[in-house]
């Protein structure tokens, strides 16, 4: 009986495992050659030291303004807090280094948004419809 | 004096709630970045007038700013920020240009900026008179004195800038430094170049400026390494109160800092060391350090605490050879032990209280000492309250 609930803990776990990586897509333009991005790459372009795509193309970078996924991946990704996140924009605007990513409220607008621009780069929920976008895989950082 | 600063305060203000409520608008129609703050402050010292008549309680500590950008390409970008401040006698409210700059960004290890651009000198003085963008009132003053902020502050000249690979960011740059002679920090160095006589028809220029920046993000997350280092020579006139003139001819002045910076999810630390060289030592090497952590609370509340030192003359820290001359040997250190809190409320606004106990009188300026009874005592405090609304 032990054996049994084990095993069905088991499962669960896994499954729960699979939908928590399923549960956040990052999506680029269809035409971006570029296959996959390690976790530190994605950091390097939220934070404004990545600006150009393997191609030479101009990355552009936008947010979703939806607190559970944009903290989700702010953690997983560049390793700050929504705080520590903002905060950093805010240090860049206010000493003339740079402008923070533009957000939109909805994934249809962050969708839209890189299906029609040629470097954007965007997150969203892995249920959305991926229409006119691809996603990218995310590769843990070799050590 | 106190009612005409307020409605200065009163009037950016207004003026800031004007921008704030046409910001959608105007930044729609012309595609422009604008984002401004506005911060008042209160502080209440044991003894010892600190940059104002602290003595009393003071309301005379206030900054006001208001920043535009523009991409002209995506690699091509244009800013500037409109800044003004008071603090005692120094700023009332006179608006300045505080940065202006064209950004190039061709590559990820390459950017070049021209204007007048913010000095990287250690983790904070760019961002020195933005009041929330750090946890504490003031910046650690052992190491940012304000004592030479308006020397420091800012460079017309250009830098490079950029990304490198091993996860290292770098600034390089040369320039010249604004000298106002007016201003507290050029007064000061003023002073001690006629010997603390009185002088007339002063004149400071910065004649060579380079420095540069680089900081090690490393593997461990949220730890970073930094650097700064940067040289200077000035040249400049003056004439004593008997007629005689004085030629200033400073080669060779130059600052190290070395900083630490860790942070993790709730709480930070940070720690830097900085020391000036002056060659031939012509005048007082100041040289300081400190550290610091913060730990938030919840979204609201972040508690911070810091101990810093500073001393007048890295050669000499415990005042000996001042003492040698009559002056209190405290006049050589300044240790503050602090303590404060952050309040966030909503995502624009910000209210920190704070608490320093203070061994030493090395960072007040020499204006601020009214009499030699002041003078005599070395251990006293600071209340400091500030409130910032930004956008």
């Amino acid at each position: 009986m032990k054996q049994k609930s084990f095993v069905t803990c088991w499962i669960l776990l896994m499954i729960s495992a699979h939908l928590g990586a399923q549960d956040l897509v990052v999506i680029v333009h269809p035409e971006n050659e570029t296959r996959f991005l390690s976790k530190k790459d994605l950091q390097h372009i939220y934070l404004n030291k990545k600006v150009r795509w393997n191609d030479g193309g101009r990355i552009v970078p936008v947010m979703l303004q939806r607190a559970e996924l944009q903290e989700s991946f702010l953690a997983r990704n560049v390793r700050k807090t929504p705080r520590q996140f903002s905060t950093f924009w805010k240090r860049q605007i206010f000493t003339g280094k740079g402008v923070p990513p533009t957000s939109f409220t909805s994934e249809q607008e962050v969708i839209a948004f890189v299906a029609r621009t040629p470097g954007g780069i965007g997150f969203v929920s892995g249920k959305a419809s991926l229409k006119g976008v691809r996603s990218i895989e995310i590769q843990e950082d070799s050590s | 004096m106190l009612r005409q600063k307020t409605g200065y305060s009163y009037r950016y203000g207004l003026l800031l709630m004007i921008l704030v409520v046409c910001k959608p608008v105007w930044a729609q129609l012309r595609d422009l970045e604008v984002h401004g703050f506005i911060s008042q402050g209160y502080l209440d010292s044991s003894e010892h007038d600190y940059w104002a008549p602290t003595q009393d309680g003071t309301f005379e500590f206030s900054e006001v700013g208001l920043n535009i950008s523009k991409s002209l390409r995506d690699d091509l970008r244009l800013g500037m920020q409109f800044f003004a401040r008071d603090l005692g006698d120094i700023g009332n409210h006179e608006v300045v240009i505080d940065w202006a700059l064209g950004d190039y960004r061709p590559r990820d290890e390459l950017g070049i900026r021209v204007g007048r651009i913010k000095q990287p000198i250690g983790l904070y003085n760019q961002e020195r008179d933005v009041d929330f963008l750090r946890s504490t009132i003031w910046v650690p003053q052992s190491v940012y004195p304000d004592g030479n902020r308006d020397i420091v502050l800012a460079y017309d000249g250009f830098s490079i800038y950029g990304h490198l690979p091993g996860d290292l960011d770098y600034e390089l740059y040369t320039g010249s430094l604004n000298m106002d002679e007016e201003s507290p920090g050029t007064e000061s160095l003023l002073m001690s170049l006629a010997g603390f006589l009185p002088y007339v028809d002063p004149s400071l220029k910065s004649d060579k400026l380079f420095g540069g920046f680089l900081k090690w993000n490393t593997p461990l997350d949220g730890l970073s390494l930094g650097g700064t280092f940067y040289e200077l020579d000035m040249s400049g006139s003056l004439t004593l109160f008997d007629g005689t003139p004085v030629l200033i001819d400073l080669d060779g002045i130059s600052l190290v800092v070395w900083s630490l910076d860790y942070q993790a999810e709730n709480w930070s630390f940070t720690g830097e060391w900085s020391a000036y060289s002056v060659q031939d030592n012509v005048l007082s090497e100041p040289a300081g350090w400190y550290v610091q952590a913060t730990y938030r609370i919840n979204d609201r509340v972040e508690l911070n605490a810091g101990y810093n030192e500073f001393f007048g003359n890295k050669n000499d820290k415990d005042g000996e050879l001042i003492a040698l001359l009559g002056v209190p040997n405290h006049l050589a250190w300044q240790k503050d032990t602090g303590i404060g809190a952050r309040i966030d409320l909503g995502t624009s606004w910000t209210v920190k209280l704070e608490w320093h106990e203070i061994d030493g009188i090395g960072l007040i300026a020499a204006f601020d000492i009214p009499n030699l009874d002041n003078l005599l005592e070395p251990d006293w405090n600071y209340f400091g309250a500030k409130a910032t609304f930004h956008f």
